[in-house]
């Protein structure tokens, strides 16, 4: 969900306690046309959000140093030689 | 016990030949008598099984290397021959930035390891690649491990895996935090 920011001094709303959704209708109540929520109760639900929300994929996370490290190791190239000390620990 | 890696595998440091995972163009071997063939893409190869009567199955020509994996599970039964083993990265051919960045824990996907030959068996500072999961035949574990990963260093390498594999746990926690409640709640709790 994108939050918008909007100037209080630009618009003019009822203001709700924690706890409290105003719902803004049309049509005498029979259409909804905006909830307003307490910020308190908007972080509450932001969190909820983050926790059952549809995970993102973790390569998103990837960092630049993460990438450049697989890439080496994918291609052998981070061992300019083999650690042989430790191979011939492994006979 | 050669290519008979014995029970407590899990969280070992081992010396294994390491396939790399094999990407177009394909390199097929037809024969001795033969030159090497290319197959340009997996599309090209099924059209050649589709519509030339091309085997499904080829010998793919693929390089491997022998180097040091850490083994993420138990065969205490052998009655599976293949290990799932995470691939470790050296940091020497990394920048110092990148380095620091590592040794610091700052990189979730690269678990670090320093030089402690006496735990870790490796005289090279390295680091276990969280996405670099391999999959590797018991036969192709040199029989001596050379060092192991503590329950803690597992634990922590298990919590990220599970991340970096984009696996849903959450099914499973809320259904063991409800077998829980129920077994402290029910009768006799």
């Amino acid at each position: 969900m994108r939050a918008r920011q909007v100037s209080a001094n630009e618009t003019r709303f009822p203001e709700p306690q924690v706890g409290e959704a105003i719902i803004v209708s049309k049509y005498a109540e029979s259409r909804r046309k905006a909830v307003i929520l307490h910020p308190d109760d908007f972080d509450l639900f932001e969190r909820y959000r983050s926790i059952f929300a549809a995970r993102e994929p973790y390569e998103l996370r990837l960092t630049d140093t993460a990438l450049a490290a697989h890439e080496l190791g994918e291609r052998g190239a981070d061992e300019p030689d083999l650690d042989l000390e430790s191979l011939e620990r492994a006979l | 016990m050669a290519n008979q890696p014995a029970p407590g595998l899990r969280g070992a440091i081992v010396w294994a030949i390491v396939s790399y995972v094999p990407e177009a163009p394909f390199r097929v071997w037809l024969g001795d008598q033969h030159p090497t063939g290319e197959i340009a893409d997996a599309q090209v190869f099924a059209q050649q099984v589709r519509h030339h009567g091309l085997d499904a199955e080829q010998t793919f020509l693929a390089k491997g290397k022998l180097r040091p994996i850490l083994l993420l599970q138990d065969r205490p039964r052998r009655a599976l021959r293949e290990i799932v083993a995470l691939r470790m990265v050296r940091l020497e051919t990394l920048s110092e930035p990148r380095r620091a960045s590592i040794r610091d824990q700052r990189e979730p996907s690269l678990f670090h390891l320093p030089v402690r030959p006496a735990k870790y068996g490796l005289s090279k500072e390295v680091a276990i690649d969280l996405n670099a999961l391999v999959r590797v035949h018991s036969s192709a574990i040199l029989p001596r491990a050379v060092g192991r990963l503590d329950d803690n260093e597992l634990r922590v390498v298990g919590q990220r895996l599970v991340e970096h594999l984009d696996i849903d746990l959450e099914p499973l926690l809320a259904r063991l935090v409800e077998e829980r409640l129920e077994a402290l709640t029910g009768p006799g709790g």
